[in-house]
């Protein structure tokens, strides 16, 4: 098992569900909170439902944590709104989250535990 | 800014109170966004169906009160960590708590297994839900006013460097006069205190506009940089320029209650013309909401040159301290600078001066009441809090049987703790949510119901912060006392638990439980005898004696039309307006005077005793000068007490004065031969001195009032004031009518304004404020002693409950069932009588912090005391009744059996 983990993001992980979600949303392009909410939803298939206040509680950890920082953009819609976007700690954890994901699928499809075809999926 | 002003949708505010349970630097930081995110939310689910937006609500609190404790927890521990550089054991127990027990899993079965406990017990559920809803509302509700009222700061820039100067007699006999114009310009030089100063006098006008029916106004005349004073500026529009303020030109600023309900809040206003005494004024500006010093002005506009040149002591002079500057050396230096100003031999001259903090001024006169309001409400909410404290341990004793049931089956000392931590939490979150909707609504209903003079009224609104740690104070309490049966349960002793058939509260939990009903009788008995003392004090202030009559007189404020300016016009108007008014059906006799009785103010003349000698230097006394038509006495009610009333022909050279005159001025003399004379105001052709014919009984507009000022009524031809009232004395209450009034006076000419009010209204206006205190203060000792009661019966029922073996021994012995009921009714009534003993002897000493607030009524009335103590002692017997009923029902057989 390759073992690539950065030491100093290795007590970060493993990533909760919804954190790893919210990062991954954060991945493609910075986005305002409600769009975060929008495409957490759209990325677990509708499983997992971020409400306001969850997000918010995880957003102010990984700010603090520096996972997260704060764009520059502005809404024309409601200047309310702010935007985030992952840093590049943020990105080297996310990284190593999959990583260690992809480590776990594959001992799966090694042991037989997930037919081949369907860890690939 | 935007987001102030718009207006905002119900689910947006609900969720602002949500987002006030989160810590304030977590709110700073994230509260617009989630407000924005979370509108998007709602208006999401709103196209889903009902069904969505329910689920998002519900998810939404729950998870709100879920993430808000760690927020909390959080901030404590940075906070601790940034005072003291570490983590202490504490520390990492709360961590533990956050990260561990508040984890979802857990939680969710809890919450799941609370539900459904809640479910099984309605009756618990909502009986302490109501109980901590109702605690926590009033007490938001009252806080809230507190807090906007008396301890927030001002809603103007750098407010707490803000001081109200008033002018002072150095024999400290005046210590709260206005200023004058001159003060207030030597004020302005010579200081070395204030970064600016700036004063304002109030006038009544006339306005007359495109937007309805002219009317009278109270206008603010201010000096240039009264709002640069204050630190406000307009909403809309601008203020006066420095150019306008130095010239006195004709511009207004318009309060924003009045722009909005005159104007409609049309922003166009601005620019337009209006007719103020029938002068043309240009609408500059409009002021905040929140702006409303002083409380009356209805428009603000900067003196006129002419009104720059008048000596009156009309001025309320405000100023801004300059950084660093104490009160006392303000005050001494306002000293300095007065002094060097000439004296004058007016009575009321002043020659020294001092600042007062203007809040402390604004607030002054309701901080008494209002701190005895919210010890109320505070005694409330711990009644509610040893209700929900008696609930909880009846319900833990109920439910040992079920924890060590539990215990027996492996379950850890901490889930068992979590558990009822999570019952607890739940009712108590439910309580807090239902105290949030009450308190918002009560305290609307409170303003509503407030005096409408109170200050600062605009600006009220629910303070979520304080419910949050009120609520804090009862889910304590809850928890504190639902979890003694699960530490008891593992602690080891589920075996007697177990072996045990029915619930036991043990020795101690009794006795806690009737200190509680004890002590919940005390505090009630106390509140009732607050609320019982204020009421009577209302009656007796509406009741008082005042010395005119209330009942079927009509105040009639009228100003002649502009075009009748000079004396002569006045009076030709004043006597078309009589003889309209008295012809009128159904009244029985109409009078004018330039003040009425509830309006204990006005022109105060100089006068002189003819053939007393005056002193050298000493200032010349001054009494209230009341211009009235001959029939004024008989129309307002007014005894003459020796001599006789004016004739319908007399114009002058007679006066009645009144009996304070006469007790201040005269009381050795036989006032009815004396003269008295006053310098020729009034032009020369007027007399200037007077034979007193009459004395008239004192009025009193305000009944608590020590001292009645001295009054001199001279006939109205003397000096038909400007502006004057009619009395309308209606023989017929039924005709009263204030339209047919109005529809005379504008058939003499329909550009005057007329403002009509009854005696009855001016009464009521002048005890709004008694009148609030008891409403508050009934309804709370209502409350208070419907929970007492409530705490009574529980401790009664669970009683009997717990006797019920031994109630069926003694009945099966042949006991009969009035031994059984007395034995109930006997422990009622200990409790009770125990209770209200402790309450009044404490009110016997709490009282007294009311005797300012009463009127007519002394704090320790005997009468008021014993109908409160029979009173209670028949709600105990009451109370009691129910569980003794249940008592008889006890079947012998039935109770034996079910050991």
């Amino acid at each position: 098992m390759e073992s690539q983990h950065d030491a100093i993001d290795g007590h970060l992980l493993p990533l909760k569900p919804a954190v790893l979600l919210i990062l991954t949303a954060l991945a493609e392009k910075p986005r305002h909170g409600y769009a975060i909410m929008l495409a957490v939803r759209q990325q677990s298939g509708g499983r997992v439902e971020l409400g306001t206040s969850h997000l918010y509680r995880n957003l102010k950890k990984l700010l603090d944590q520096g996972l997260v920082s704060p764009s520059s953009q502005t809404d024309e819609e409601d200047p309310r709104r702010r935007y985030y976007q992952l840093s590049e700690l943020g990105r080297r954890v996310l990284r190593a989250e999959m990583r260690r994901l992809q480590d776990i699928l594959k001992l799966g499809r090694n042991l037989g535990i997930l037919d081949p075809a369907e860890a690939a999926r | 800014m935007s987001r102030k002003t718009r207006p905002k949708a119900w689910s947006s505010r609900c969720f602002d109170y949500l987002l006030g349970l989160y810590p304030r630097s977590f709110q700073e930081r994230f509260g617009d966004e989630m407000s924005a995110t979370f509108e998007r939310e709602i208006a999401d689910a709103r196209n889903r169906g009902r069904a969505a937006v329910a689920k998002s609500w519900a998810r939404t609190v729950i998870a709100t009160l879920r993430c808000a404790i760690p927020e909390h927890i959080d901030a404590m521990r940075q906070h601790r960590q940034a005072a003291t550089g570490s983590t202490s054991r504490g520390d990492r127990w709360m961590h533990c708590l956050t990260a561990d027990i508040l984890t979802a899993d857990v939680l969710t079965a809890d919450v799941r297994h609370a539900v459904r406990r809640m479910a099984a017990y309605p009756g618990f559920a909502v009986i302490a839900i109501l109980t901590i809803g109702l605690g926590i509302g009033v007490n938001a509700a009252v806080f809230s006013l507190i807090d906007t009222i008396l301890l927030r700061p001002l809603p103007f820039n750098g407010a707490e460097r803000l001081v109200r100067v008033w002018s002072a007699q150095p024999t400290g006999d005046q210590r709260f006069l206005d200023s004058t114009i001159d003060e207030l310009r030597t004020l302005r030089e010579q200081n070395r205190v204030f970064a600016e100063v700036a004063g304002l006098s109030l006038a009544p006008r006339d306005l007359h506009d495109a937007a309805g029916a002219p009317r009278g106004i109270v206008v603010g005349r201010i000096s240039a940089g009264f709002f640069d004073v204050l630190g406000v500026a307009p909403i809309l529009g601008r203020g006066p320029t420095p150019e306008e303020y130095a010239s006195g030109a004709p511009v207004v600023v318009l309060s924003h209650g009045f722009w909005q309900t005159r104007y409609g809040g049309r922003r166009d206003v601005v620019g337009e013309s209006i007719a103020i005494q029938g002068l043309s004024h240009r609408v500059a500006g409009v002021m905040p909401k929140t702006f409303r010093y002083p409380q009356q002005a209805i428009l603000w506009r900067p003196f006129t040159q002419q009104e720059n040149q008048d000596d009156d002591r009309e001025l309320q002079v405000v100023a801004r301290l300059h950084e660093g500057v104490s009160l006392e050396q303000a005050s001494a230096d306002i000293a300095l600078v007065l002094a060097g100003l000439p004296a004058g031999e007016s009575e009321d001259a002043a020659t020294t001066g001092w600042a007062q903090p203007l809040q402390a001024m604004l607030v002054e006169d309701v901080r008494r009441p209002f701190w005895l309001l919210f010890a109320a409400v505070v005694a409330v909410l711990a009644i509610a809090c040893a209700n929900v404290a008696n609930l909880q341990l009846v319900q833990g004793a109920g439910r040992a049987r079920e924890l060590a049931v539990r215990t027996a089956l492996g379950a850890s000392r901490r889930r068992l703790v979590t558990q009822v931590l999570t019952e607890s939490l739940m009712v108590a979150a439910c309580g807090g949510l239902l105290g949030l909707f009450l308190g918002s609504w009560l305290l609307r209903l409170m303003v509503q119901i407030s005096p409408a003079d109170l200050p600062r009224l605009a600006e009220v609104q629910l303070d979520v912060r304080v419910a949050a740690v009120m609520l804090a104070v009862t889910a304590a309490a809850g928890i504190l006392f639902g979890l003694v049966p699960a530490l008891r349960a593992a602690r080891g002793e589920p075996i007697a638990a177990l072996r045990g058939g029915r619930a036991t509260l043990g020795r101690g939990g009794q006795r806690l439980q009737q200190l509680f009903a004890v002590g919940q009788i005390a505090m009630a008995t106390l509140l009732v005898v607050s609320a019982g003392l204020l009421t009577a004090t209302f009656i007796n202030l509406d009741g008082a004696e005042r010395g005119f009559s209330t009942r079927n007189v009509m105040t009639v404020d009228i100003s002649p039309p502009r075009d009748r300016d000079t004396s002569e016009q006045r009076l030709a108007f004043y006597q078309e307006v009589h003889a309209t008014l008295s012809d009128l059906p159904g009244t029985e006799s109409v009078a004018l005077t330039n003040f009425h009785p509830m309006q204990d103010f006005g022109f105060r003349i100089p006068f002189q005793i003819v053939g007393q000698p005056t002193r050298e230097g000493e200032a010349r006394p001054r009494a209230l000068l009341r211009s009235t038509t001959h029939d004024f006495f008989h129309t307002a009610g007014i005894e003459i007490v020796a001599g006789r009333d004016f004739n319908v022909d007399e114009a002058g050279g007679v006066a009645i004065v009144n009996e304070a005159f006469v007790r201040a001025f005269l009381p050795a003399a036989d006032p009815l031969r004396e003269r008295l004379s006053h310098p020729a105001y009034f032009g020369e052709d007027r007399p200037a001195e007077h034979q007193i014919i009459g004395i008239a009984a004192n009025v009193r507009a305000d009944a608590t009032a020590a001292a009645v000022k001295p009054r001199i009524y001279l006939p109205y031809h003397h000096m038909p004031w400007p502006r004057m009232e009619a009395l309308v004395r209606w023989s017929d209450p039924a005709m009263a009518s204030a339209a047919a009034v109005r529809e005379r006076l504008w058939s003499l000419d329909a550009t005057i304004p007329v403002d009509v009010v009854t005696m009855q209204e001016w009464i009521e206006e002048s005890v709004a404020a008694q009148r609030f205190n008891m409403k508050m203060m009934s309804s709370f000792a209502g409350l208070a002693l419907m929970l007492a009661t409530l705490g009574i019966y529980g401790v009664l029922s669970s009683t009997v409950a717990r006797r019920a073996r031994e109630i069926g021994l003694r009945v099966a012995l042949g006991a009969s069932w009035r031994s059984i009921v007395r034995m109930v009714l006997r422990r009622g009534l200990r409790l009770s009588l125990t209770g209200v003993a402790i309450g009044l002897v404490t009110a016997s000493g709490a009282t007294r912090l009311l005797n300012s607030l009463l009127f007519g009524i002394r704090p320790l009335e005997p009468w008021l005391l014993l109908s409160v103590a029979a009173g209670f002692v028949a709600v105990a017997l009451a109370a009691s009744a129910l569980p003794a009923l249940r008592a008889l029902r006890v079947d012998p057989l039935n109770a034996l059996r079910v050991e």
